[in-house]
């Protein structure tokens, strides 16, 4: 059974992205079938980091949510070179083409349409994962990801709107049920006490605190050009990706 | 007290005080044709090296002793013994610089002394050796002999002591080899070396056509002459020694300033830093000159300060950050979310999806 994991915060830049694709990537190497859908559709950029070229002609997840393709269709394969005993990795890309954008946002969709995508996709590609790259704050596709999602991460900062916005978010993820959330904790100076911080925001917010990222100087140079880890696979920000990959496989 | 710096030294003053004799006695032909005080005498060496490497009094005594041992040998009886005296400044004034705190060469400035020394006790033992001489025995003039015999004497004991000591001294580790002395020490070796084959070029064609005249009774008073030209010969020589003593330290000034201190400052500096005491102001200040070295400072004070801060940034109190949450106006945002048509549709969805996982 495919577990849907969605990666959100509620304030931009929260690094979603980077986590997202570390993510996928940690999980596929260690053998499971993943995918990542963007659904970011307003400001896609996963693509990026897994360094996918778009083709105008190739569908993507906007195809679908016109009607003008099955979800299925709109599945490219993440080139990463492959580790041995890895697993493909698929991504499904929103457009970056700013007609196409314009017109999600100004017509939208029938946001139903997403949550049977994902169910489909689960299904076609025999997920063991499908990792939801979520748009910030809390519209309506991100409120439908969360409540069709088994696991939620909620991404912040050590910071005051961030801690306030993640505290909405995980209210109304509890309202809708889902079944495990966690905290993840991103960019975190390197001279905060993680220990005094992880148990301010555990307390805080009642959920655990899956990771504890430190700001990395060598992350922010990737620009995200690259999947980190793969690039340094003995690196803080790794061993960190692999906790945060095992708390969501074994949860 | 004088009894007390020998006293443990006995027997190698004892044996190299005969040495000394037996050398002085056995190189006594090494006399520059027609010279007769401008004597090669490399055994020069034995109190010198001792002057400096045990104590002056070992030196002194060894030359003195041994210079009265090879006057016995020479069958001159005591004739010559202020000439003993005398010698005994040769080993004691250079080993006088460890009055000064000088135990070994480690830097330009201590290898100038020792060789201003090393000259000092020449020149001071052969004045004296010349004067109560004279006095003693009158036969010429001082001033004729000071011209004529002292100053070629002076410079042709510095010289062979500044061609053999360094490295001697470099056997015996008393002259440590680093980036300053190592400069100096092998400028001098080879611009001793240099005026070596000059001066023997010079003196072999001089004295041949010189020998000639005097053979030929081309001139009278071929004596004379043939000294003059030694002692003048001699006077260029001293001249050239002085020449290369000072280009010598230069240039150990020179490699001390550009490599020994900068070296000495990023070794410091590295302690220091291993030590986690290294500060800001632990920063070498970067020399005029841009090089290698330049550069290699520059990188390595920009590595420190990288380092410093790094681990201030760990080891400063580690910090806590303050986070609240207004409650009041948070209510009102979930409110907000929730209480929409679209909210309530979704939780029925979802609803009926966590029952249909959990079937
Ligand atoms: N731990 C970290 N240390 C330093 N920089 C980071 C870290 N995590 C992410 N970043 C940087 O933060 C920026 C934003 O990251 P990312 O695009 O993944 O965030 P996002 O939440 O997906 O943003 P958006 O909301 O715009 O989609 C990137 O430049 C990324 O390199
Ligand atoms: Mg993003």
């Amino acid at each position: 059974m495919a577990a849907i994991v969605s990666i959100h915060s509620y304030r931009g830049g929260t690094g979603k992205s980077n986590l997202t694709a570390n993510i996928a990537y940690q999980l596929a190497s260690t053998g499971k079938r993943v995918a990542v859908i963007d659904t970011d559709i307003q400001s896609p950029g996963i693509h990026v980091i897994f360094n996918v070229q778009q083709d105008a002609n190739l569908p993507c997840l906007n195809d679908y949510l016109w009607r003008k393709c099955e979800i299925e269709e709109a599945v490219v394969e993440v080139d990463v070179t492959m580790a041995e005993g890895m697993n493909k990795l698929f991504l499904i890309p929103s457009s970056t083409n700013t007609g196409d954008i314009a017109r999600i946002i100004n017509d939208g969709y029938n946001v139903e349409l997403l949550s049977e995508g994902f169910e489909r996709l689960c299904e076609k590609l025999s997920l063991d994962f499908l990792l939801i790259d979520t748009h910030p704050g809390l519209n309506e596709e991100t409120l439908l990801s969360i409540a069709v999602s088994d696991k939620l991460l909620v991404i912040l900062r050590p910071d005051q709107q961030d801690f306030e916005g993640s505290s909405i978010t995980l209210r109304v993820a509890s309202r809708l049920q889902v079944e495990h959330i966690a905290v993840v904790i991103n960019k975190i100076p390197a001279s905060l006490n993680l220990e005094a911080l992880k148990g301010d925001v555990e307390s805080a917010y009642g959920h655990p605190v899956a990771a504890m990222f430190p700001h990395s100087d060598d992350l922010m140079l990737l620009g995200s050009k690259e999947v980190f880890s793969k690039r340094y696979p003995g690196h803080q920000f790794t061993r960190e990706i692999t906790t945060l990959s095992n708390y969501i496989s074994q949860v | 007290m004088f009894f007390d710096k020998i006293r443990r030294y006995l027997l190698p003053v004892a044996i190299f005080s005969l040495l000394y004799g037996g050398l002085n006695f056995l190189l006594s032909g090494l006399v520059l044709p027609g010279a007769d005080f401008t004597t090669f005498r490399p055994q020069l060496l034995i109190p010198v090296v001792f002057g400096l490497v045990v104590n002056p009094w070992v030196g002194g005594i060894i030359a003195m002793a041994g210079n009265f041992f090879g006057d016995f040998l020479l069958d001159y009886g005591l004739y010559f013994w202020p000439w003993s005296i005398a010698n005994f400044f040769i080993g004691f004034i250079p080993g006088m610089v460890a009055w000064w705190g000088i135990r070994n060469i480690k830097k330009v400035n201590e290898f100038i002394m020792v060789l201003v020394f090393v000259f000092l006790g020449n020149a001071i033992a052969m004045f004296i050796g010349f004067t109560t001489h004279v006095m003693l025995h009158g036969d010429a003039t001082l001033l004729y002999v000071l011209r004529t015999f002292y100053v070629p004497g002076v410079i042709s004991n510095s010289y062979i002591l500044m061609l053999l000591l360094p490295p001697v001294l470099v056997l015996l580790k008393y002259l440590k080899l680093n980036i300053e002395t190592r400069a100096m020490f092998l400028f001098l070796l080879f611009s001793l070396g240099v005026l070596t084959i000059v001066v023997a070029a010079v003196f072999w064609s001089q004295f041949n056509s010189l020998t000639n005249l005097i053979a030929n009774q081309r001139i009278e008073n071929g004596y004379d002459v043939l000294q003059q030209m030694i002692a003048h010969l001699f006077n260029w020589i001293g001249v050239a020694l002085l020449v290369i003593l000072i280009a010598a330290g230069s240039l150990g000034y020179y490699f001390s300033n550009r490599f020994m201190k900068p070296v000495m400052q990023l070794a410091e500096a590295a302690n220091l830093l291993k030590q986690g005491q290294w500060e800001e102001k632990s920063r070498i200040s970067i020399p005029r000159v841009n090089d290698e070295m330049t550069s290699l400072i520059q990188l390595f004070n920009n590595m420190a300060t990288e380092v410093y801060q790094r681990e201030a940034r760990m080891s400063s109190e580690i910090e806590q950050l303050k986070l609240s949450i207004d409650k009041k106006k948070e209510d009102k945002i979930v409110k907000e979310i929730t209480e929409t048509d679209f909210f309530r549709k979704l939780e029925e969805k979802s609803n009926k999806i966590r029952k249909g996982k959990n079937r």
